[in-house]
């Protein structure tokens, strides 16, 4: 019979997931997210401080699991390998991947140097491929489940000033699209969002002009909330979803 | 930890009595919604199944009788819809006709049938629907396309070509609707378990689930629940969108 939503979210309770860039808007929404359905969290990001810092803001977890925090330096492959470890030492089963982790330093095609494009192209993407690589290994083990990568709405429309950015994140797409298809079959879906224009810190460092006009391609008039672009993950990686693989879904007020 | 999705809220499924339709009552009633399932004919075993799905959740599940091929029932429907007391929140446009037909062989007048329902038809009483959320300045539609529309399957231009028409309207009318608090999304199936499949051979069945990355069909309860998340809080940023529920279909 019909399930509804709450039945659908208490999935999670008790259950480990992973989220990367968990001290950055959108990585912190979606920990409370997943907290909020009674996940037990791990959390990645640059310093340990960070991490613990979320740790212990998110509410508990179901059946009173701490939530874990393990810092990682997503430029270094060897940094990643070592969290990762740790990440395994936590939980043999992880039910949800959530790739937030990313870096965006806007510079004119002529300006963008090739040591700029390298470390986007490492952070944004090459670093999502090793922890999903990793990630993805132990579900298949355990049964299954889901993985979210989080894009951008500049890797389909395209944005000046975002060559880098913009490649990095459009590569997201094009690995959603191939992990579902080598994956889904055993279990493992698959999923991207896009974001438009969030309000985390990444977007508050916009001058003011740049800023109106960006919100004046976005017909809801406002900027998203980054537990907008959140709820959409969880229910991508809920069992709500069960039929929904390889997509990449936009979240940007209707650009 | 979540209250229900719809409390309370008023929301319409057009061909609601089986298949993707009949699911989404389902799943709305489940999410605590106030359902409308509008038919074109009703009947007792119809009126049963409703009381059934009422008392199963407890929540008002109503019977609205529309043909969309009929101007005037869609005026009567929009009538009845302005009169009831909870306002309307939300509607699922799910009725549609299908058609199989190669190009050469296909007839325009079946061709113009299908437009009139799935196209002209889904136009006509969403303009009624959004009227009456407008005066909230709240709603959600979702408007059922399919991969089809994306896709243009051999034996499907008309079909493909009519929930094209729908992707289109449906990312349209979501930019003039925004300032007006209501979004609308659309959701493609890839192939699902309905009524639909039996105009398929066993063989195309099973070449579409080979050529699927989940190696399956859908069921109908699956479109329903992403009908369920795009028509909730839970998209609340999400406007314009058409949604692939299909498994992983590659074109």
């Amino acid at each position: 019979m019909s399930a509804g939503w709450t039945e659908q979210a208490a999935y999670f309770a008790g259950r480990h997931v992973v989220v990367t860039g968990a001290a950055g808007g959108i990585g912190r929404a979606t920990a409370k997210a997943f907290a909020d359905a009674g996940a037990v969290v791990i959390l990645l990001d640059r310093t340990q401080a960070q991490v613990d810092e979320v740790a212990a803001w998110l509410p508990p977890a179901d059946g009173g699991a701490a939530h874990v925090g393990i810092a990682m330096d997503l430029s270094d492959p060897a940094a990643i390998s070592a969290g990762l470890a740790k990440v395994r030492a936590v939980s043999k089963e992880i039910v949800a991947l959530v790739n937030v982790a990313g870096i965006a330093e806007d510079a004119l095609v002529h300006m963008v140097s090739m040591a700029s494009l390298d470390k986007h192209l490492q952070i944004n993407y090459e670093a999502a491929v090793q922890i999903t690589q990793f990630i993805t290994r132990m579900m298949l083990r355990t049964g299954g489940g889901a993985v979210v990568n989080v894009s951008s709405v500049t890797a389909i429309d395209g944005n000046p000033g975002q060559l880098a950015y913009g490649a990095s994140k459009a590569a997201l797409i094009n690995s959603t699209r191939i992990l579902s298809m080598e994956l889904a079959g055993k279990g493992i879906r698959v999923n991207a969002v896009a974001p438009g224009v969030i309000d985390t810190d990444m977007n508050r460092n916009l001058d003011e002009a740049a800023r109106e006009r960006l919100l004046q391609r976005v017909t809801m008039g406002r900027l998203g909330k980054p537990e907008e672009v959140a709820s959409a993950i969880l229910w991508l990686c809920s069992p709500a979803a069960s039929y929904v693989t390889g997509q990449t879904l936009r979240v940007d007020g209707c650009m | 930890m979540t209250d229900q999705l719809f409390q309370g809220q008023r929301i319409l499924v057009t061909g609601a009595n089986r298949g993707i339709g009949w699911a989404t009552c389902e799943a709305l009633a489940a999410n605590g919604a106030h359902v409308m399932a509008g038919t074109r004919s009703g009947g007792d075993e119809f009126d049963a199944k409703l009381a059934a799905l009422s008392d199963q959740h407890g929540v008002p599940v109503e019977h609205l009788p529309l043909d969309l091929t009929d101007a005037d029932s869609i005026k009567q429907a929009i009538s009845t819809l302005r009169k009831g007391g909870t306002p309307l929140y939300g509607l699922v446009s799910n009725a549609g006709l299908t058609y199989n037909a190669l190009f050469q062989m296909t007839q325009l007048s079946v061709a113009r049938d299908v437009f009139e329902v799935n196209f002209f038809g889904l136009l006509a009483f969403m303009q009624g629907c959004v009227r009456l959320m407008s005066r909230q300045k709240a709603g959600a539609v979702v408007n059922i396309s399919s991969s089809a529309a994306m896709d243009a399957n051999p034996g499907r231009s008309v079909y493909g070509a009519s929930k094209a028409a729908v992707m289109t309207l449906t990312k349209a009318s979501a930019r003039e609707l925004a300032p007006l608090g209501i979004r609308v999304n659309a959701i493609a199936p890839g192939m699902t378990d309905t009524e639909m499949l039996s105009s398929m051979t066993d063989e195309v069945i099973a070449e579409v689930e080979e050529n699927t990355d989940m190696q399956r069909r859908g069921q109908p309860s699956e479109i329903a629940a992403a009908a369920c998340f795009l028509l909730s809080p839970l998209a609340s940023y999400i406007s314009g969108q058409t949604l692939r529920v299909d498994g992983g279909l590659r074109p």
